[in-house]
Order: structure tokens, then sequence, then C-alpha cells
């Protein structure tokens, strides 16, 4: 099959209505005085004013912050102090970055009032590249209750269907993107909660590695597996908004002082040689858990690449059989030792699902939580074994399509196999990006892992894939 | 360890975090702990070498790994 690198995503049409521009389309008409921020950040706070009742994406709508925001990147532009490609782009931010003089809740009555007096780093790194805050994002409370009406805070819905959930805990941030109620956000990982919601929601998210975006500022749910990165509708807006916030920040410990390549410049639509690895003992097993349709637009996917000159090889990672373990184990005892206190001084504050959860982790045994660290590093070892060899590791992002919110108890997405875990427990880079949908119409996600530090080859295997898929013309009917 | 564990038993570890639980409390939380118990059971079965450490987990990569 030739490869059509001539057509990118930026590519749009003079029908294309200003919420379902992409960041790159939009920066390019900014840039050029094409499209004033004021025009474009008021289409998206009305449309957030039309959809949101039914949606519930926000938590907090800043209309006039927003606005004010737009009016100064439109004089800066017109006095050609362009910053770049996020100048002028609304955004919101789930509800745990830091936002200085505006509420950051964590989705919890346990932070609820709760006004930072200082941004995260990767606020202000947004504010410094120009773009506007449209406001804070529904999320799992703590980014792990899942969808719990007993914690008081919006419920995002799925755009696609609105019995199904957008998936978590990046959950407002995964439905807004689709709904078109912001360009692009930011999630936040721990074991899939950018990924999740770009499958379900069918955008694409990258969890960047561990240690590329800081986590200063971000209520944290477990810091050895906590990542930050962007959610968008397309690949190369991700690589866009990556590259405004990636890099060293002393303020975080755990900040890699790696220099930060050009990601939008990796995306040459050529994957021709890329050599892919496939696990499929574990992301393709035989499994009555994972879902059927969602294996069979994963194999499409691998059979699109190979036509597209990549060299799609089995790999096998042993220790993957105990990811399932080794995260939930690491994670929920690192939420236990933060949340403790407050666990027991006022449960009460917490809803039913996270308070669970968190209650688990203080259950678990410290020979539990070192044999998870110790598994872990294995995993890590195994991996950079198979990396030698590939490029890439490229597997379904979830292993069942979004369940409906009726079926949604603490438990649910536990009783499934998670694709998305074993990158948190590496720190490699991994991305969401769709690759087909169910019968019933609900978006499937493609995963994409690499090498640690190696996000331009990630990005440029997404987006190769994506101009040749095309699904990104698909929209939900919202 | 075994796929359930006795109410007692498990009484004693909410004990033992710290937490004051109801006996309702107790009831509900106690099938999400033995959902995770075979494949701790598991995982805790694997025979490691001594130089697998954890204590001195590195979470980031280095640039060159």
């Amino acid at each position: 099959m030739t490869q059509d690198k001539t057509q990118d995503t930026t590519q749009t049409s003079a029908s294309t209505p200003l919420h379902y521009l992409t960041i790159a389309a939009a920066g390019e008409l900014l840039r050029r005085g094409g499209l004033s921020p004021v025009e474009l950040t008021r289409a998206f706070l009305e449309r957030i004013d039309a959809l949101d009742d039914k949606l519930q994406c926000y938590i907090t709508v800043l209309h006039d912050e927003a606005m004010a925001e737009a009016r100064q990147a439109e004089a800066e532009i017109l006095r050609g102090e362009y910053r770049g490609p996020m100048h002028g782009i609304p955004i919101a931010l789930k509800d745990l970055y830091d936002t200085a003089g505006t509420p950051t809740t964590a989705s919890s009555r346990v932070m609820a009032g709760r006004i930072p007096a200082e941004d995260a780093t990767v606020t202000a790194r947004l504010r410094a590249a120009g773009a506007v805050l449209l406001g804070k994002l529904a999320m799992h409370e703590f980014a792990l209750g899942g969808p719990d009406p007993t914690n008081g805070f919006p419920l995002a819905r799925n755009p696609w269907n609105l019995e199904h959930i957008p998936g978590g805990s990046s959950s407002g941030s995964g439905a807004g993107i689709a709904a078109g109620l912001c360009m692009g956000t930011l999630g936040s990982c721990t074991g899939g909660s950018i990924r999740g919601p770009a499958a379900y929601c069918g955008i694409a998210g990258i969890k960047a590695t561990y240690g590329r975006v800081s986590r200063y500022g971000v209520v944290p749910l477990s810091w050895t597996l906590d990542h930050c990165g962007p959610m968008t509708w397309t690949v190369r807006d991700s690589a866009i908004m990556l590259q405004a916030i990636a890099g060293h920040d002393p303020k975080d410990p755990t900040s890699s002082r790696a220099p930060v390549p050009d990601y939008a410049g990796a995306l040459s639509g050529d994957v021709r040689g890329l050599r892919v690895g496939v696990p499929r003992h574990f992301f393709f097993a035989d499994d009555p858990l994972i879902d059927r349709q969602t294996i069979a637009a994963a194999d499409a996917a691998l059979d699109a690449l190979a036509d597209m000159g990549a060299e799609v090889e089995e790999v096998s990672v042993p220790m993957l059989e105990h990811a399932g373990a080794a995260q939930p184990v690491i994670m929920l005892a690192e939420a236990f030792a933060y949340h403790q206190n407050n666990l027991r001084a006022t449960p009460e504050l917490f809803g039913e699902m996270v308070r669970a959860r968190f209650r688990t982790g203080g259950l678990f045994s410290s020979a539990d939580y070192v044999q998870a660290q110790r598994v872990r590093n294995i995993l890590k070892r195994q991996f950079a074994d198979v990396l030698r060899r590939v490029d890439v590791v490229v597997s379904p992002t979830m292993s069942n399509p979004a369940p409906r919110f009726d079926e949604m108890d603490a438990m649910t997405t536990s009783r499934v196999p998670s694709f998305t875990g074993p990158y948190n427990l590496t720190g490699m880079p991994a991305i969401s990006v769709p690759c087909g949908f169910t019968a019933e119409g609900l978006p499937i996600g493609l995963q994409i892992a690499g090498k640690p530090f190696d996000e331009p080859t990630v990005f440029r295997t997404a987006d190769a894939y994506e101009r040749h898929a095309r699904l990104y013309e698909r929209r939900p009917g919202v | 360890m075994p796929a359930s564990i006795s109410t007692d038993d498990f009484r004693a570890l909410a004990v033992r975090a710290g937490l004051e639980l109801s006996a309702d409390e107790l009831e509900r939380l106690k099938p999400m702990y033995e959902h995770y118990l075979p494949a701790i059971e598991r995982m805790n079965a694997l025979e490691l070498d001594a130089e697998d450490l954890a204590v001195a987990f590195t979470a980031g990569w280095e640039p060159e790994a």
C-alpha cells in the first residue's frame, strides 16, 4: 500500500467548524491572522454552555478569564509577538493540575474549596506558550475513584454514546476533546488514565516517559507511577502540546534532564523499516476477558503498518503476566500512604468507590509492595531487552470497549486485563490512537509504546497510522 | 496466600492499617481485597534472584538506556 505522506492531519476545509479545528490548523490560522483568538475562544465557551449540561465535562468554566486571555493573545499576535503554536489555543486542564487563584479539587470533597496560590509547572508552561484556559475538567476522584455518583462531582459522559463512560480517570478530558469542548488538555496517568479515555473517546493521548513532564503542582496518586501528558484530537496536536510542557523542572525531583527533541518535526508519515514488536502472548491472548472486536481492530492496524513498510514481529515479555498484580499493589499502597490521615479522620469526605480502593491499599503487606517493585524492575529489564531489537511495541490500548454506566462499580475495570498499566510500571512512553469502532459505534484504541525518551518514534508511528486510517474525520454526534 | 480471608483476619488487617471499620464496612471491603489475592499470591510465589532488588528502584530512565 502506498503511503500518502502529503495528506497530514492539519488539513481542514472551509466548512470545518471552529470547535473541530485541530490545534495545528488553528495555530496556523492564528499565526497568519486568519483567525482571532477571541473568536475562537468565544466559540468554545458557547459550545460548552450549550452542551456541557449533557456531557458534564467541566467542573469549572472560566468565562471571563478565558476571554481576557484571548484578548491578550490577540493583542500580542497583532503586535507581532507570536509565541508559537499554542498561542491563542483554547485548552482545559484536568482538575488536579494546580491553577493559581482557581479551585483545584481533584474531584473530591476532601479538596473542595482548595484554591492554589501557585500554578503547576505545566500550567505555567502552557500559559507561557500563550494557551487560553477555558476551565477545569471532570475526573474520577483523586484520579482513581471511577464514575462515582456518591462523590458529588460531575460525571462526564462519553460523547459517542452517553450511556457509556468516557473512561478514567481523565474522564472530562477524553469527553471534552471528542465533543469539541476544548482543543487540548492534559490528563494524568497512573495505570492508564490518559490512554484509557483516549481509546474510549476516539482521540489521541500520550503518557510521556517518566520524568519527561514535571509533576510539580499535580495532585499525586502514586509517586512512582504517576505520569502527565496531552490529550488531543490528533497525534500532531499531542506532539505540539507535549513540546510546550516537556523538559526539566528543578521543582520535581523525578524530572529528567534529558534534552527535549522536536516532536512535530518527527512526523514524517514514513514507517518504512520501522521495527514493530507485538507481545501476542499477553495483549492478544485467547482470553474470554479480552474483547474480540478490539483484537480484530488492533490486528488490522498491525496489517496496515506492515503494508506501510514496517517490519512486524512477535516478541516475548514474560513478566507481563504479573504486571496486573504489581501495578495495583504499588498504586494503592502509595495512594494509601498519601491519603491515610484523611481516610482515618474524615472518611465521609471520600466517595464510596475511592474510599474502598484507598483502604485496600492499606491492607497489602510490605512484602507485597517490595515483591511488586522487584517484578517491576524485571519487567523494565525485559522491555529494555525487547527494545534493543524493535523500535516500538504495539497492542490494543484497552482490553474492552467502554462499559456502560450501569455496569460500573469500584472494581469493574479491575476485572479485565489492564493493557496500559505495564507501561506505568516501566515508565516507557505510550500513546493511544484510534484504530476502529465496535459494531455498537464505540471507539477502539491502538497503543504504541517506545524506548524511554523516544517520544519522536512513538509519535511518528502513531501519526503515520492516523494518516492512513483517517479516523479523525469521524466525529461523535453530540 | 488463600483467595479468601476470614472475617477475623481481615479485621486484624484493617486494624493494623489504622482503619476503624464497622462490620458492614468490613463486609463490603473484603471482596475487593480478595479480588487481588490470587494474583498477589502468584506474584509472591515467584522465585526471583537475590540481585533482583526493589528497595533502590529508580523510576527514571537514563537517556542512553
